[in-house]
């Protein structure tokens, strides 16, 4: 058993690798065998001759047949790249590529329009904060999603009248009634244990959304209530009042020296009026801004000057409880 | 013992050497690549010689190597000795060559048509490289040995080759092999055994 273990500690006794204790253990163990010392001697004689071997030199040619051959790779590597697409045509090939992505995401992000303008949602809550980062509503020129509803005559007309001293003004105006349903809505929704809801409280609005919302989500909000939520007898009377509230626009603009120019309706779920347009002079615009703030709260207030000699382009957006619901984030 | 450290002086001399080559090829100077070649194509050789057994497929190897150092070397970070990088890729091709199977096949075929045909071309190759002072017996004894190596395991015929044949250092076939050096000094025992029985008789 000693006889194996020791054979096996030979080859590193040879090399001289052994810590003191084992070559020692090694050496003395040699000593009285004679079989592992001739072990040894012919494992030493093995490890010369290996060390003798006379190096067989390689050919001639050996340098001139790697350059022949890193040649041949090179052609290969040439021929290759050219079966395959090189970079010369890659890279059109990918500009073209993005250029069609491109391209189709601009087409498409055009064709997609709104169909509730999110804007005009905002009731008072939410039109604070917006107040607090746009300060003034006032723009001197419409926004593009906007300037999208109009028809194509009234915005060549108010092109026209940007060239000749004319001014638009955008406000909000929510009707008295209007008002006082989203004080009810607040203090029905401060009350912890309250019964279902009536089917009178249906037209109460929960909070209102946040202008950020995903218009894809409104949609499918929008026909989901319109599925659910059947028009009541409240509902009419609040629609008639928000043609009313037209016809009064209507009366006071033509009462200050201007006219409607155009009325905007939701299409869904309700089919009311959401954006008035009224042109009137700044002579009486002082007056007209005064018959409007009877009809309910108008925000914000632009103050314009009647000497200014204005054609004052007024775009009313009315809010009612009965506009299309969106849902609150409060995230 | 002071061959193998002469031995190992002289790598460390081309090491520097080898590894300023790199530098200069690196940086533009093609004719580097020449020198490199010149300098380890010797070493690199008698390395592919003795693991493969055959001086054609040795050759074919070794140009191969050489190829793959070119195709490399811009790759090559200084983290080891270049000696040891060149000599890790040769035991790799030489890997990948024996594990081949048109080398095994070859092999066979060899050994059955004609078992003598083997030695005689390894006496012809012997005959290229014949020292004028080398002895006839000592060429006899070098065919056996070499012959006796090509029978051992392929594990075992690396580790042999670089340590005894090439006196490289416990730590460097560790390095160059990606073997641990308890795993080296066994399967070097090992070969060493196993040499020792095949060559009972005639050393």
């Amino acid at each position: 058993m000693e006889c194996e273990r020791i054979e096996k500690l030979l080859s590193e006794y040879i090399d001289d690798l052994l810590d003191l204790q084992t070559k020692t253990f090694v050496e003395s163990h040699l000593q009285s065998c004679a079989q592992c010392s001739k072990s040894l001697e012919e494992l030493k004689n093995i490890v010369q001759e290996l060390r003798k071997l006379e190096p067989v030199p390689p050919p001639a040619d050996f340098t001139a047949n790697v350059h022949k051959r890193l040649a041949e790779r090179s052609w290969a590597m040439q021929l290759f790249k050219s079966m395959f697409v090189p970079i010369k045509i890659k890279l059109p090939l990918q500009f073209a590529a993005a250029a069609i992505v491109a391209i189709i995401v601009i087409t498409l992000s055009y064709k997609i329009k709104p169909d509730v303008e999110v804007t005009t949602r905002t009731p008072e809550v939410m039109q604070k904060e917006r107040q607090q980062e746009q300060p003034f509503m006032d723009k001197s020129a419409p926004e593009p999603e906007k300037q999208d509803r109009l028809s194509a005559v009234a915005s060549k007309e108010e092109q026209a009248e940007k060239k000749q001293n004319s001014r638009i003004i955008e406000m909000t105006l929510m009707l008295k009634q209007d008002i006082r349903d989203f004080a009810l809505a607040e203090r029905r929704k401060g009350t912890a244990m309250e019964k279902a809801e009536t089917e009178e409280s249906t037209d109460v609005q929960p909070l209102p959304a946040p202008s950020s919302l995903k218009r894809k989500e409104a949609k499918s909000l929008i026909q989901k209530n319109k599925a659910i939520q059947p028009r009541t007898k409240k509902q009419a009377l609040k629609e008639q009042g928000s043609e009313d509230a037209v016809a009064q626009i209507k009366t006071l603009a033509t009462r200050f020296g201007g006219t409607v120019v155009d009325i905007e309706f939701y299409s869904e779920p309700t089919d009311k009026p959401k954006t008035i347009t009224v042109k009137i002079p700044s002579s009486g615009y002082e007056n007209f801004l005064e018959g409007l703030k009877r009809t309910g709260r108008l925000q914000p207030i632009v103050e314009v000057p009647a000497q200014a000699n204005l054609m004052i382009t007024v775009r009313i957006h009315l809010l009612t409880s009965l506009a299309p619901e969106l849902p609150y984030d409060p995230g | 013992m002071s061959k193998i450290l002469d031995d190992e002086n002289m790598e460390d001399q081309q090491t520097r050497n080898g590894e300023e080559l790199i530098r200069a090829f690196q940086s533009g100077e093609t004719s580097a690549f020449d020198t490199l070649v010149t300098m380890y194509k010797d070493t690199v050789f008698h390395m592919c010689f003795r693991m493969l057994g055959d001086y054609q497929e040795a050759d074919d190897t070794a140009q191969e190597v050489f190829v793959k150092v070119y195709t490399n070397i811009k790759r090559f970070r200084f983290e080891s000795a270049f000696s040891t990088w060149l000599y890790r890729i040769t035991v790799n091709t030489c890997k990948n060559k024996l594990t081949s199977s048109e080398f095994r096949h070859r092999d066979k075929m060899v050994r059955l048509n004609n078992p003598l045909q083997d030695s005689k071309s390894f006496m012809e190759i012997e005959d290229k490289s014949r020292s004028p002072h080398a002895a006839l017996e000592e060429k006899e004894r070098s065919v056996i040995i070499h012959k006796a190596i090509q029978e051992l395991p392929e594990e075992q015929k690396i580790v042999v080759v670089l340590r005894d044949i090439h006196g490289l250092a416990y730590e460097e076939i560790a390095s160059i092999t990606g073997l641990k050096s308890g795993t080296v000094k066994s399967r070097l025992s090992r070969a060493r055994l196993a040499l020792r029985q095949q060559l009972k008789g005639v050393i």
